[in-house]
């Protein structure tokens, strides 16, 4: 609507000036085609068509760049193309009228609109030469950067089947020869032979436990995973159901006050930070303690806050930076590979959620606790 | 009648000679017999070459099917015993050193029976064993696989 009020605005001003934008001169163009049917509608036809197919095309270019907005780059480069066609187009529209009009005049007019576009677009267009080069190149680098990811997870994929298929061979016959030392030659063995191949058979073990923590480390960070509603409810009882054994044999408690609530995020990891987590809180005790977690969980501003609080042994204050890396352990009586709590840091972070560690209320024991989305993810709404 | 072999696919020497001795403890309802990798197995299934004498290599009860093997992997095997004519009446324990998720999927996707990983302390090796050789040896009912 602009448009037309600033064009009709022009014509006025021009008229007004004396500048006879309608004025007709001489005789209208049919009769340099000798008034021939055959030739004006030849003309016609063609300069219709003409006509209309930049409109098409114009159309077609504004309607691309509105729906891909920004995502094309050099969009105005575009939109300039289109107004150079769309009046390109005029060009033809005005050949038809002057066929039978001789509105020479405005048919000039509208050729210095369509030559301004025109000469516009093509200086315009001489700049864009190395930046197109500079695009076609940084797409050809993101494609080989592309390729290269996909062969180092392929790569990835192979070590891993390596380490899972080949690397605790070894550890087998380690611990199998020593066993079969201990049944076969019991009597020809001094005692603390027997204890050496005791504690041979127990780093085996551990070694064993250290493989498979670690290809849990790096399975867990290339799991396909899918955020959806998770009932946390659901994924405690599971956890306390796989680790009946765990938690019977210490006796211990793992309490609620009021029902978990559904969160975004994935039951596999989920269910991998809640094993972890009440794990460990149920194991690092000091002696003749009964281990005792709570879990409990607060939603405010579109974020679910759990909390596993227990009361063990807590965590030496200066401790608590390290204590997501790999392989750092803080317990040396208690066993453990010192990977389970890096693989509950890296579960929470593919979920997009949040992990920290403080002291438990009153200085007692620990807490953990995971920030993760809520499924009514309205920040401001408690 | 079924036979009372089980052919064990295994190229760890080690692996092959830890089972065997915790199958002699378990009990006799099994007699071992090892190959070293899937071609291997494929000829013994079928009674080609080296066990082309079926009164000497009668065909298997189970088979105990390592994965990582030379020539012809485990799931290499099991995907031609799926092509098989009454492949499906051949029970195939895989037992592997990988805990991977992918290829225990895997293994059952192309039609394993069971999955066991090896255990690397002696004693799980041997409940497992002595559990393997009460349970394929003695609970578990099948009809005899005839090769065609």
């Amino acid at each position: 609507m602009g448009i037309v009020a600033a064009v009709a605005m022009g014509l006025a001003i021009f008229e007004a000036l004396g500048i006879s934008v309608f004025s007709r001169i001489g005789m209208p163009h049919e009769f340099c085609y000798l008034r021939d049917p055959k030739l004006v509608w030849l003309h016609v036809v063609s300069d219709v068509l003409i006509g209309l197919a930049y409109v098409s095309i114009s159309s077609t270019l504004g309607y691309l760049v509105y729906k891909a907005s920004k995502g094309i780059p050099f969009h105005w480069v575009f939109l300039a193309f289109g107004l150079f066609i769309v009046s390109c187009g005029l060009t033809h529209f005005m050949e038809v009228w002057v066929i039978w009009e001789p509105v020479y005049w405005l048919s000039g007019y509208v050729k210095v609109i369509t030559a301004t576009a025109s000469v516009a677009t093509a200086i315009a267009l001489f700049p864009l030469v190395p930046k197109v080069f500079s695009l076609i190149e940084s797409a050809r680098r993101s494609e080989a950067r592309r390729v290269e990811i996909e062969q180092l997870n392929q790569e990835l994929e192979r070590f891993n089947y390596s380490v899972a298929h080949d690397l605790r061979g070894p550890l087998r016959g380690i611990a199998g020869f020593s066993a079969i030392l201990r049944e076969d030659y019991t009597d020809q063995l001094p005692p603390e032979a027997h204890d050496y191949l005791n504690k041979m058979q127990q780093s085996v073990i551990k070694m064993d436990t250290l493989i498979s923590d670690l290809l849990k480390y790096a399975t867990i960070g290339r799991q396909a995973m899918e955020l959806k509603p998770v009932s946390l409810e659901q994924i405690l009882k599971t956890t306390v159901t796989l680790m009946d054994a765990d938690i019977g044999s210490r006796h211990a408690v793992v309490a609620t006050k009021e029902p978990l609530p559904v969160v975004l995020g994935d039951p596999v990891m989920l269910q991998v930070v809640f094993q972890n987590l009440v794990g460990n809180a149920i194991k690092f005790v000091a002696p003749g303690v009964t281990p005792r977690v709570e879990i409990s969980a607060q939603t405010r501003g579109g974020v679910v806050t759990v909390s596993f609080i227990d009361n063990g042994i807590g965590i030496p204050p200066e401790s608590r930076a390290r204590i997501f890396g790999l392989f750092e352990r803080f317990h040396p009586q208690h066993s453990g590979t010192g990977i389970g709590l890096s693989i509950v840091h890296r579960a929470v972070e593919r979920m997009n959620g949040k992990i920290g560690v403080e002291p438990g209320p009153d200085g007692v024991g620990t807490r953990f606790w995971v920030e993760l989305a809520s499924v009514e993810n309205r920040p401001g709404v408690s | 009648m079924t036979s009372n072999i089980l052919l064990v696919a295994e190229d760890d020497a080690v692996d092959a000679l830890l089972l065997e001795r915790a199958l002699r403890r378990a009990g006799s309802l099994f007699r071992m017999v090892r190959v070293s990798d899937g071609e291997e197995v494929i000829d013994y299934v079928q009674g080609r070459g080296a066990f082309s004498d079926r009164a000497s290599h009668p065909a298997p009860k189970v088979i105990l099917l390592d994965l990582k093997m030379p020539r012809k992997d485990g799931f290499a095997v099991l995907s031609w015993r799926q092509q098989l004519p009454n492949g499906h009446l051949l029970p195939v324990v895989v037992f592997s050193s990988s805990a991977l998720p992918q290829d225990i999927n895997r293994a059952y996707s192309l039609g394993a029976n069971s999955y066991v990983v090896k255990p690397a302390a002696p004693e799980r090796l041997h409940s497992m064993v002595a559990a393997l050789h009460e349970w394929w040896g003695g609970f578990n009912a099948t009809t005899p696989f005839l090769p065609s």
